[in-house]
């Protein structure tokens, strides 16, 4: 049976789906208000004003196939944001926007609008004075009966980079609004199959879609800060990796994260596998974040596992056969298609936290002597040391 | 993938001054007479003294591996008796300070070190702090050294009750250091066996004892290691005997075919416990 494609390509369609998923085309991303008119109504109207993870204005266009108008109306907004990109912290408090924040546009086409796309591609604002453009193209597909779009990002400055070259695969960790709200029927898989459709797959080229302002945003501490994060990683294992992508820095190892890292307003919230949120404000809280990667490290490698055995193993042999023979870790951290925030939604218990009582820390509170095991010490001590003579 | 690993043997105390740098260096001479390469971790990062008994001053620490800036070969110095050391570095940071990268950086170390060389002997830190768990549950073998004095006793006990209930936790033996009479140790041991089993159902192995010898409190720095310097003195010949139980009781001391994970793994299980 043929289908319908999975994502529509008229404006006016194809917007309430996007606009409802835009944290999960950049991560942080969020919609102010619809429907800004910078040209006079020339060029018809930008579909969306949003905010990003950094506090910046960001322009959302959409571009759909057959447009004639969508270059003159991106290069409006290139103009509009150059006139006006301080002045938006006042006109539209609502966006809560920071000031000095760098306002840029971001364009979401689909396949069919690809000529529109390599228009833009070629169109050069910041070659000529006028503020950043990002490209993105969301692709769909249909994985085990659901359907789901990848994105894209074209660098505006060479070729167009396509979701070839190992992808980060990532399950959408979709906000609540996302999920109240997926995409209409028409748009996605028969509904009668029961399976929820709107499962957004994000996959941005390694290194094309960072701009480096994750970075750029950091100030000298927090800078400090991250380079310790970069300096744990680096030290626990060779395969762990630091995924760039925008304003978050993913952990992985052997593609199976870790944690994450998110520049938001100008700090660093960290967020570990476990769904724990840390925002790394000083050493300590890098360290305690720290502690949680090297947990899920331990727990993804199987090294725990003989740490959750509850009876004490004497014997080295235990400790040996440790990797060979260990237990299944719980299907929550299989790391396959699980992101720390799903973990929140799904499990919200943190079960990679050791027990209280299972902790190199408590287990000193275990080793302190009863009065029984104190008397049978002493008797013994008494029993065994030489009696002195009197005098 | 299987790997060849050193054996290695963890000195601990639940207390400060029981002997254990003492045991750990001389024992170290005495393998490296046997024909072994051994090398001498000193964790005792803040209050080391490996180094003074071995009679060396290194250049690099463990600090230094830490701080990246040089590696763990590098960071080794040749003492003169054969044993290479890698010194802890008195005075700074505690392990206890060090956080979990750090940690991590530890155990790389000795994951190179323990395919270097056949025997890693380690120099645990005193007491319970989670450092000192954690270095005694990455061994193979944990020697607890003791004295046969009440608070050494006590201190001795607690550390093998913790360290008893912690999984993964390896054959613990028990030397007996500075007793004034023959014999003593092996009662000490006893006892303390037979209280380990009631209360913590652990089993001990006796490694030996080594008598109060003023030949060894009294010894200058600079001097040459008892072993060295008086190799027939009663307390060298002790020594010797100790290592051959420990040889017996540790299947040679020699290196094993590591199947599993490695000391950097079993360090990062446990340190996934911190």
């Amino acid at each position: 049976m043929m289908r319908a494609p999975i994502l529509l390509q008229s404006r006016e369609r194809l917007w309430p789906v996007v606009r409802e998923r835009l944290d999960a085309i950049e991560l942080g991303l969020e919609l102010v208000l619809d429907g800004l008119d910078c040209s006079h109504g020339q060029h018809g109207f930008v579909d969306g004003l949003a905010r990003d993870g950094a506090g910046a204005p960001v322009l959302v266009l959409l571009a759909v196939e057959g447009d004639p108008l969508l270059l003159p109306r991106v290069m409006s907004a290139a103009e509009f944001l150059a006139r006006n990109e301080q002045a938006l912290v006042h006109a539209v408090p609502e966006g809560n926007y920071c000031r000095g924040a760098v306002a840029r546009i971001l364009v979401i086409g689909t396949e069919a609008a690809n000529a529109e796309l390599a228009a833009l591609q070629r169109l050069g604002l910041r070659e000529r004075g006028l503020p950043g453009l990002e490209l993105c193209r969301l692709e769909p597909f249909r994985l085990a009966g659901t359907e789901r779009f990848a994105v894209s990002w074209i660098d505006v400055a060479g070729p167009a980079v396509g979701v070839t070259g190992a992808p980060i695969q990532e399950p959408a960790a979709p906000s609540a609004k996302s999920l109240a709200s997926p995409m209409p029927a028409a748009a996605t898989d028969d509904p009668s199959d029961g399976r929820v459709a709107g499962d957004v797959r994000q996959a941005k080229s390694d290194g094309a879609a960072d701009d480096g302002r994750f970075e750029e945003l950091l100030d000298h501490g927090r800078s400090e800060l991250w380079q310790l994060v970069e300096v744990l990683c680096d030290r626990l294992d060779p395969a762990v990796r630091i995924e760039r992508e925008g304003l978050r820095r993913r952990i992985t190892w052997q593609g199976r994260p870790l944690g994450q890292v998110v520049c938001r307003d100008g700090g660093l919230r960290a967020t570990a596998a476990s769904g724990q949120e840390h925002t790394l404000l000083s050493k300590s809280d890098v360290r305690v974040f720290g502690d949680q990667l090297v947990r899920r490290y331990a727990e993804l490698a199987g090294l725990r596992s003989h740490c959750s055995v509850a009876a004490p193993t004497n014997g080295v042999a235990a400790a040996r056969g440790s990797s060979a023979g260990a237990p299944p870790v719980p299907s929550s951290f299989d790391g396959n298609g699980s992101t720390p925030r799903v973990q929140v939604r799904n499990a919200a218990v943190s079960r990679s936290q050791p027990p209280a009582r299972d902790t190199l820390r408590s287990a000193m509170v275990e080793a302190m002597l009863s009065p029984e095991e104190f008397a049978a010490l002493a008797e013994s001590q008494n029993a065994a040391m030489p009696e002195e003579p009197p005098g | 993938m299987p790997h060849r690993e050193a054996a290695v043997v963890a000195f601990a105390s639940g207390k400060g001054g029981t002997g254990k740098s003492f045991l750990t260096t001389s024992l170290a001479i005495a393998l490296h007479r046997r024909g072994r390469r051994v090398v001498v971790v000193d964790c005792d990062f803040g209050l080391a003294n490996a180094h003074l008994l071995f009679g060396v001053k290194p250049v690099y620490t463990m600090r230094n591996v830490l701080d990246g800036g040089v590696t763990t070969e590098q960071s080794l110095t040749a003492t003169p008796h054969g044993p290479m050391l890698l010194a802890g570095g008195s005075g700074i940071a505690s392990l206890c300070e060090l956080d979990a990268g750090h940690m991590a950086l530890v155990a790389r170390s000795m994951q190179w070190l323990a395919r270097s060389f056949d025997v890693v002997l380690i120099d645990s830190p005193a007491g319970l702090a989670p450092q000192a768990l954690l270095m005694a549950l990455a061994a193979t073998h944990v020697v607890v050294v003791t004295n046969p004095e009440i608070a050494a006793l006590t201190d001795a006990y607690a550390l093998i009750k913790c360290l008893s209930r912690q999984p993964g936790c390896p054959e613990l033996h028990l030397a007996v250091n500075r007793v004034l009479e023959p014999g003593l140790g092996l009662l000490t041991y006893e006892r303390l066996a037979a209280v380990s089993k009631q209360f913590s159902g652990c089993s001990l192995h006796y490694v030996g004892e080594i008598a109060e010898d003023p030949a060894v409190t009294h010894r200058r720095l600079g001097q040459e290691p008892l072993l060295v310097s008086h190799p027939t003195c009663r307390t060298s010949l002790a020594i010797q005997r100790m290592l051959a139980t420990m040889q017996q009781q540790m299947a040679g001391l020699e290196p094993i075919v590591c199947t599993g994970g490695g000391i950097d793994q079993r360090m990062t299980a446990q340190l996934a416990r911190w």
